[in-house]
């Protein structure tokens, strides 16, 4: 394990409870310096509780985390200092200009530049001099997403920075995001969407019902991942030559049309099909969207 | 100043159109009502009206005496009225500035900020006194300009005293207000609570001249020390000025202290 100079975010049984009502439970978790981490979770799954607490608006129950090095709570104002962050509903008052707060915001960091402001402004294609309560909800989120990135903090914590967004500038966001990862600095994002973090993250942690179930790198994620074919035969085949063949996790077979779910190598399959006469093969990746239910799955099955 | 004090001079600039708006009802009010004060001079049959009221009405609308410059005053404005409209101004920024916000999520826009919960107490409580404290500017200008257009004899440094005094007990009840905010997180709940013990401290400051059973108790209510000394004839009382002096530091400590033991709401 790296050195903690190394760690932007360590948690060690991180568990919130508000009350009796579960909020995450014994989460442990490594984000290294510089990389882009995607949280991924169904809604209630626990990704704003996760981020509340690394900002230390909230206090765990038990467990601790530490950012850079630093207790989340102890050495919380510190850290916010080198911190971006977007809330899942950011609010502010509806009489400010966007440039207003951000200048406010920017009075409060000391550390602050503001031709990035302009730059990611005009990336996005925000006007900051309109007034808060009359952005249009995609437009309140770039003021969130202006407002956690423009003085370039060492660790960005958003909470699905990506919502109301259309997809050219959710486009732009995440390529923001993978710059920011490049000058060496820290991205935290959750989503429930994985087709968002797939091409922006390096790695992502999906949490289920407040615990952590699978942390994963994208390229291992993908390498288990499950392919769907569908095979047309020249005639009806019976579903039984399908058995049992290594790596086939889903067998439908209805007359002359074939449907498996496969993991891994498909070459049991073809082989197998191969005793009948084919006339077409259809084969689809699962991205990573089909992964994660199967993570679920796997999980539901298990439990 | 503006440097250190960042959030105070947000917060004060964010309700300055609140502020205008009170100033203005705040001086309408008393101008009308001192500007009124000329057909109310030398009608001494008012005060014999009063004679025949019950001591605990008496004690309630302020004055036995109506008709005297600082009857006047007392009894149509700084009695109730007046503490009536600083308090209603100062409990509800106190109750929005922590709870208010934060359940509208403003407050964790602003905690994302490298600030501790502990400077923006401090520096909402600072705001919300400068805001009392302009509104009573507002108030003694007022008066003072509406007397000296009427004729009405008052001591400036009474009046002042009058003013910095109702300021203070407004500034006091805000920070309850803030504190209350701060500890429960609910903004209707610490309105609620610090209006009740307005309006409870209110009555037994002035009934417990009149009523036995309420008199060793008097002390103990925030509105003995804005009109027990009657400012308007006496002046300053120091021991009066510490005590709500007091309560408000103590309050904002409290809040403080309260908003950094518990859960942000979402
Ligand atoms: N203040 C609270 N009081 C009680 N329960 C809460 C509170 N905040 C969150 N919870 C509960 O904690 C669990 C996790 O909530 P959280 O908001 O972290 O989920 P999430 O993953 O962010 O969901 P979403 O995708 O809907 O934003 C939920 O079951 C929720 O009901
Ligand atoms: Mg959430």
């Amino acid at each position: 394990m790296a050195a903690s100079g190394a760690e932007a975010i360590v948690t060690t049984g991180l568990t919130k409870f508000y009350g009796k009502n579960r909020g995450i439970e014994d989460v442990s978790l490594h984000v290294a310096k510089g990389e882009v981490f995607g949280f991924l979770g169904p809604n209630g799954a626990g990704k704003s509780t996760m981020i509340r607490l690394l900002l230390d608006l909230i206090r765990p129950s038990r467990g601790a985390a530490q950012i850079f090095g630093r207790d989340t709570h102890a050495d919380s104002v510190a850290i916010r200092r080198s911190l971006g962050y977007l809330p899942g509903e950011p609010a502010w008052n509806p009489d400010l200009t966007g440039a207003e707060l951000l200048d406010f915001y920017a009075g409060l960091r000391e550390r602050h530049d503001s031709s990035y402001r302009t730059e990611l402004a005009e990336r996005l294609d925000l006007d900051l001099t309109r007034r808060m309560g009359q952005l249009s909800r995609g437009n309140k989120q770039k003021v969130g997403l202006v407002q956690a990135l423009m003085h370039k903090p060492d660790l960005i914590l958003l909470d699905e920075p990506t919502s109301g967004l259309d997809p050219l500038v959710q486009h732009e966001v995440l390529t923001v995001l993978r710059e920011a990862a490049t000058e060496g600095r820290t991205v935290f994002l959750s989503s429930h969407v994985l087709s968002e973090v797939e091409h922006v993250a390096d790695r992502v942690g999906i949490i289920r019902e407040g615990r952590l179930a699978v942390v994963e790198t994208i390229e291992r994620l993908k390498s288990r991942a499950l392919r769907s074919i569908d095979i047309r035969f020249g005639r009806a085949v019976p579903a039984g030559a399908f058995e049992g063949l290594p790596g086939v996790k889903e067998v439908t077979v209805r007359e002359a049309f074939a449907h498996f779910t496969v993991e891994g190598s498909i070459d049991a399959l073809v082989k197998a099909a191969s005793q009948f006469e084919v006339l077409d093969i259809v084969s689809k990746d699962a991205d990573l969207e089909e992964i994660f239910l199967t993570y679920y799955r796997n999980d539901e099955a298990s439990a | 100043m503006r440097q250190v004090l960042r959030i105070a001079w947000q917060s004060i600039k964010e309700n300055r159109k609140g502020l205008l708006g009170w100033s203005i009802g705040v001086l309408a009010l008393v101008l009308l009502t001192v500007l009124f004060y000329p057909a109310m001079r030398g009608q001494e049959e008012f005060n014999d009206i009063m004679k025949d009221m019950p001591d605990a009405l008496k004690a309630l609308m302020g004055a036995e005496d109506l008709v005297s410059p600082v009857g006047y005053l007392n009894s149509q404005l700084f009695q109730m009225m007046l503490p009536a409209l600083f308090l209603i101004f100062a409990i509800g920024r106190g109750g929005e500035w922590i709870a208010g916000e934060e359940r509208k999520g403003t407050l964790e826009m602003l905690l994302a900020n490298p600030v501790s919960r502990a400077r923006v107490v401090a520096e909402r409580s600072v705001a919300l006194a400068v805001m009392v404290v302009l509104l009573g500017v507002v108030l003694f200008a007022g008066v003072a300009g509406g007397a000296a257009l009427v004729g009405m004899e008052i001591g400036i440094y009474e009046l002042l005293a009058a003013c910095l005094a109702l300021t203070l007990l407004a500034v006091a009840f805000g920070e309850i207000g803030l504190f209350l905010g701060a500890f429960t997180g609910k903004k209707s709940l610490s309105v609620g609570i610090t209006s009740a013990i307005a309006v409870a401290g209110f009555l037994l400051a002035t009934l417990a001249p009149v009523v036995d059973v309420l008199e060793p108790f008097e002390k103990y209510s925030p509105f003995y020390y804005y009109l027990g000394n009657n400012p308007l004839i006496n002046g300053v009382d120091l021991l009066h000025t510490i005590v709500l002096i007091a309560i408000a530091l103590v309050a904002t400590v409290a809040a403080a202290a309260g908003f950094e033991r518990r859960d942000l709401a979402t």
